[in-house]
């Protein structure tokens, strides 16, 4: 597991380093400079900025220094935010997309699993029928439609949220189920079809015929094999949940890195997008190793090469 | 007697009506005896076992009796439409199963000794230590080689054979009085069939406890039960001694049946 471990990291550098080359052609071919502004810039000035930010030096130039200053970890300066690096920017902003993302992830799944072996016992029931209707409607609406939604019912007619912003716990309680619905419906039907076939696996049955009680059957056999689904979903699901934060960070006014990815991309910020682009990057590698190496833990029947 | 079976009667609800699988099955037998169950696949026989457990399927209808002899002396226990506690006290301690399948029928997430000590611990209610020596014990009993550290093993860290072991060893941890096989060796290799019907024989001999073998195979019949049990379309063809069966079949399915073995 160690072995196979290393080598996944192994494999992280050549992956970052794709991932970084075609971002940098992409960001370098849209059109535009980051100099380009509301007004028109004097020509001097203009060519004092390039030349202090290598903008005038030919492209393969200006690559080969980023790949030198990204191998030691420096993403640069923003070119957006006078005097903060994209480092600092990262710092600032990522924990407060990592606990919007958390908490959604988090209530993803305090709902989602239950729900998901409820709608799996209670099969072609109205339960069932109740909790995969809520489901697909959770996948079928986009939390840009949900988003202002909420705030129009619970912010605007009713005083009872703040429409934005970040303070106290009731900032949280919107986006985080914005950001989560999608998420809450793909775990509920996927603990619920993963119950169901457990449920019928011949080695539920021989746990029956011991004579073992129903809690101890579900509990013991069908909750840890029809969780396997789930946390495979884990991987790519929170990397896509922590990446995913751009639309509900810029509804609710939320300074996460998300809106810090989506004000880079308009204002041509060429080194704060490549930051953050590697920065995901390395999260969602990152996520997609530690669910592989928990499903070995879990499945006794994988084996690491 | 130690079962006895009245007018077992099984139907299924589906979408398409009513579908019966057993009509009118009687049987009886005594500890100790062993009984083969024959008949196509469909002929009901499976079922009729898992309906004796309370195993079948949710939109089954079972209608008959079917009732255990109580221990020392007591009132019989009846097993269709019992509650689930009387079940789970009869499941695995008084009547215990092998599936046919030992490769699905145990679970591969729970290592053996999980699963062995489970049941020891649920029906004979000792503990942890007490179980994992009883479990050892069997699975001995069933020679496995180093039965103590494949305690340790997954399932399907084992052979098709070994793991048919480990449910035969699980199977009669707890002494049940009655051993319900459902095609124990037909998803094995010619060569373990023999050795795993000789080790449920051998483990049923000690323990006097009785058999009812289910198969398709009229060569493992002829082996095992003293009493036969010929099954069509869900109900019964005929019964009675193994030996009466194979020299004299009364019916014609029976007839048919042992025409269409092979003979070299």
């Amino acid at each position: 597991m160690l072995a196979y471990t290393l080598k996944r990291l192994a494999g992280v550098v050549p992956t970052l380093f794709i991932l970084l080359t075609a971002t940098f052609l992409l960001v370098h071919l849209a059109p535009g400079s980051p100099l380009d502004g509301d007004r028109p810039m004097p020509a001097e000035i203009r060519a004092n900025l390039e030349a202090k930010y290598h903008l005038d030096e030919p492209l393969i130039q200006q690559y080969g220094r980023y790949l030198a200053n990204t191998a030691q970890l420096d993403f640069g300066a923003s070119y957006q935010y006078k005097d903060t690096s994209v480092n600092d920017l990262i710092a600032t902003g990522f924990p407060v997309s990592l606990a919007v993302g958390g908490f959604s992830l988090l209530f993803a799944l305090v709902l989602g699993i239950p729900l998901g072996i409820l709608a799996a016992v209670r099969q072609n029931m109205p339960a069932d029928y109740g909790a995969m209707g809520a489901s697909l409607a959770g996948i079928s609406v986009p939390n840009f439609v949900l988003g202002p939604l909420m705030i129009l019912a619970f912010a605007v007619y009713n005083d009872w949220l703040p429409a934005g912003g970040l303070g106290g716990w009731q900032h949280y309680v919107m986006p985080v189920i914005a950001l989560g619905t999608m998420y809450l419906a793909y775990v509920t039907r996927l603990m619920r079809a993963a119950t169901i076939e457990v449920l019928r696996a011949p080695f539920i049955r021989t746990a029956r015929a011991k004579g073992l009680s129903e809690t101890r059957v579900f509990v013991v056999h069908v909750l840890p094999a029809a969780l396997l689904p789930v946390i495979s979903f884990l991987g790519p699901g929170a990397a896509a949940i922590l990446t995913g934060s751009v639309v509900v960070e810029q509804i609710f006014g939320i300074p996460g890195l998300g809106r810090f990815f989506v004000t880079a991309a308009l204002n041509r910020d060429y080194t704060l997008v490549l930051g953050i682009t590697l920065f995901y990057g390395i999260i969602i590698i990152a996520f997609n190793l530690v669910v592989d190496v928990l499903y070995g833990w879990l499945d006794p029947r994988v084996t690491y090469r | 007697m130690l079962l006895r079976v009245d007018n077992l009667a099984i139907e299924f609800a589906t979408y398409s009506g009513t579908v019966p699988a057993v009509r009118d099955l009687s049987f009886a037998t005594d500890h100790g005896e062993s009984v083969g169950i024959v008949g196509e696949s469909g002929s009901g026989k499976s079922q009729s076992v898992l309906a004796l457990m309370g195993l079948v399927a949710d939109n089954a209808r079972v209608a008959g009796s079917a009732r255990l002899a109580g221990p020392d002396d007591a009132a019989p226990v009846e097993l269709i439409g019992a509650r689930a506690r009387v079940l789970r006290r009869v499941r695995g301690a008084r009547i215990a199963m092998i599936f046919q399948d030992p490769m699905t029928a145990l679970n591969p997430h729970l290592r053996i000794a999980t699963q062995m000590t489970e049941l020891v611990r649920t029906h004979l209610g000792v503990s942890k230590r007490e179980a994992t020596e009883r479990a050892v014990a069997m699975l001995e009993a069933v020679r496995i080689p180093q039965a103590a550290r494949r305690m340790r093993a997954y399932p399907h860290q084992f052979s098709g054979g070994m793991r048919q072991r480990v449910m035969i060893a699980m199977a009669l941890a707890c002494e049940p009085e009655l051993l319900i096989a459902d095609e124990p060796t037909t998803a094995l290799d010619v060569t373990v069939q023999d050795e795993i019907l000789e080790t449920i024989a051998e483990l049923r001999a000690a323990t006097n406890t009785a058999l009812l073998l289910i198969t398709h195979d009229l060569g493992v019949v002829a082996g095992q039960c003293a009493r036969t049990i010929v099954m069509q379309n869900g109900q019964v063809v005929e019964q009675g001694a193994t030996e009466r069966i194979f020299e004299q079949p009364a019916a014609t399915y029976t007839q048919d049946l042992l025409a269409a073995i092979p003979r070299l």
